[in-house]
């Protein structure tokens, strides 16, 4: 690049300056190759730490799901107490099926700390969702219930833990979807195969979401 | 940077160069542009109150926004309130918010009240930092006890001044209570319907069980009592005329009566003090609770009777709720604080 451009004695002006055209010409190449080099080594390097960087990302944000499962599913028992006390001629059916239900969520939860299953989790969380709202609209017929601070407290705690959950469910299925378009990007896809790099799964019910779980009445 | 290489011997072709450049640029621009995005408020202020839905005047808005400043200084709490209509789903819009107007900086200790008039909702979503001090249970209570109860008497800035209040009392309780967070919420708080412009519900019961001949003290008692069962009939036989005729357009709330109930059984009656006509009485608590306000009562039809206008004139109360005078209103009820001393401001000196 710094090649010094010496006029050849006897040469006539024509030839000086194409030898000068030449040897810019190889400085430019010269250049040309080096960003290129730079390109190949940078472009995977970058793509490998993005991919770290969304993964830990996702990671992060499904442990604040799981947390947030957890608190709901523990919340249940206390939630189940207080309103049998006044419901005591309710029938003991919609009790224990909410008890069963975060029962099975509480367990799934244990399992998922083994083996992710984010569709698994979320369809038991929308059954134990679907219960609780059942719950919650018989025992707003209680007037007893309905107008003190107690239910007004049971209420918050469960709407808000039904929020918490949302707002960690979005949080990590747009971690999930920045990630996964990271992996099946361009190079993405080159530099994730030898790193064992796997696309991750949604939180979102499966369809046999719905499907109830199966219930003992002995509590 | 082409100088730079040109200086170095280097010659680009011109249209290299003209493509370096443009790059240089644009990528400069954008990168302004975003920073632009992300930065904090244009004047490098938050806008504590935002009002969008127009249900509050410039007064109002000011004064909030001055109260949410105190807060922000006394217990570092970033309180924001955003109004609109048709802000679409409010828990959504809530965490949005708090994230992209960094609601309560980077320990997440920021609440905000987001109150949607055309859809009847209020939320108030509480930062990450702020969840051990302002429980969901606590939230809905503010809201449905406090807050919407002005609300539906079409008081909205009343109704969000008020909430404060407890907002702070509880910020008190917690002082020095901070763990580590992170910025923005997750979703905790209360959404409740705003009951804007209801109507309030008329008082259930006008009575108060009171023995004849009752004694100021125990006047004081059954006001406890009327308080903890959060009766809030103005016609309480307990009420001098003049406080019913007060009251009479008041908003007294559940939760300012959970409070004064709460008040009322942690302040003993130190001193009972008539004057010598007999018909002015002053309850004094111990002066070391500073929080125990005395209470004036005045004798009308052959009974005491609460006199909570003439209390309303001359005790106030300070940020710390901490009670003191103003001596130019004290009128007949003078005689309850002869010997004691008083400083500049009107609070009491301990002898």
């Amino acid at each position: 690049m710094l090649l010094a451009v010496t006029r050849i004695p006897g040469e006539d002006g024509m030839a000086a300056v194409h030898e000068r055209g030449a040897i810019e010409g190889g400085a430019v190449r010269l250049l040309i190759f080096l960003l290129l080099g730079a390109v190949v080594i940078a472009v995977p390097w970058v793509t490998h730490n993005r991919l770290v960087a969304s993964d830990e990302r996702a990671a992060a944000a499904w442990a604040d799901v799981e947390s947030n499962l957890q608190r709901r599913a523990d919340l249940v028992p206390t939630l189940v107490r207080s309103v049998q006390e006044y419901m005591r001629h309710e029938s003991e059916t919609l009790l224990s099926l909410v008890r069963e239900r975060a029962a099975a969520l509480g367990e799934a939860l244990a399992e998922a700390r083994e083996t992710t299953a984010p569709g698994r989790l979320a369809g038991l969380e929308a059954a134990l969702a679907a219960e609780l709202g059942r719950l919650m609209r018989r025992a707003g017929d209680y007037p007893e219930l309905r107008s003190g601070d107690q239910f007004l407290r049971l209420q918050a705690q469960l709407e808000g833990g039904e929020n918490r959950i949302n707002v960690a469910r979005m949080r990590y299925n747009a971690a999930v979807r920045e990630y996964n378009a990271a992996l099946r990007g361009f190079v993405g896809r080159w530099v994730a195969e030898p790193m064992g790099l796997r696309p991750r799964a949604y939180f979102e019910a499966e369809p046999e979401a719905g499907e109830p779980v199966e219930l003992s009445f002995d509590s | 940077m082409i100088g730079l290489l040109a200086r170095l011997g280097c010659r680009l072709p011109g249209w290299l160069a003209l493509l370096v450049g443009l790059l240089v640029v644009t990528g400069y621009g954008g990168w302004r542009v975003l920073e632009s995005l992300d930065g904090p408020e244009p004047d490098g202020r938050p806008e504590l109150v935002e009002d969008r839905a127009g249900l509050l005047d410039e007064a109002q808005r000011r004064h909030l926004a001055e109260y949410h400043a105190h807060l922000a200084a006394d217990h570092a709490i970033d309180y924001r309130v955003v109004t609109g209509r048709g802000l679409g789903d409010l828990d959504r819009f809530a965490v949005d918010y708090v994230e992209r107007h960094g609601v309560g900086g980077e320990d997440g200790r920021g609440l905000l009240l987001a109150l949607d008039a055309a859809a009847d909702q209020v939320r108030l979503e509480v930062g990450f930092g702020l969840e051990g001090q302002f429980v969901d249970a606590f939230v809905a209570y503010v809201e449905a006890r406090q807050m919407t109860e002005f609300f539906a008497a079409g008081r909205v800035a009343d109704g969000i001044l008020a909430s404060t209040e407890l907002i702070v009392a509880q910020a008190q309780q917690a002082e020095g209570e901070r763990l580590p967070a992170i910025a923005g919420s997750g979703g905790a708080g209360a959404r409740l319907p705003a009951r804007l412009d209801a109507g309030r519900v008329a008082p259930r019961d006008d009575r108060v069980a009171v023995e004849v001949g009752a004694a100021p003290r125990e006047v004081l008692a059954a006001y406890h009592r009327a308080m903890a069962a959060r009766n809030d009939s103005p016609r309480l036989e307990i009420y001098s005329r003049a406080t019913r005729d007060m009251l009479a357009d008041w908003v007294v709330t559940p939760a300012q009566m959970d409070n004064m109930a709460r008040s009322l059984a942690n302040c003993p009656v130190a001193r009972e003090l008539t004057d010598d006509t007999g018909r002015r009485a002053v309850l004094r608590a111990p002066l070391a609770e500073r929080g125990c306000p005395p209470y004036f009562l005045v004798r009308e039809e052959d009974a005491w009777r609460l006199d909570l206008v003439a209390m309303r004139r001359s005790v106030r109360f300070g940020r710390d709720n901490s009670w003191r005078l103003e001596a130019e209103a004290l009128g007949p009820y003078r005689f309850g604080f002869a010997g004691l001393v008083f400083d500049s401001r009107g609070y009491p000196r301990s002898p």
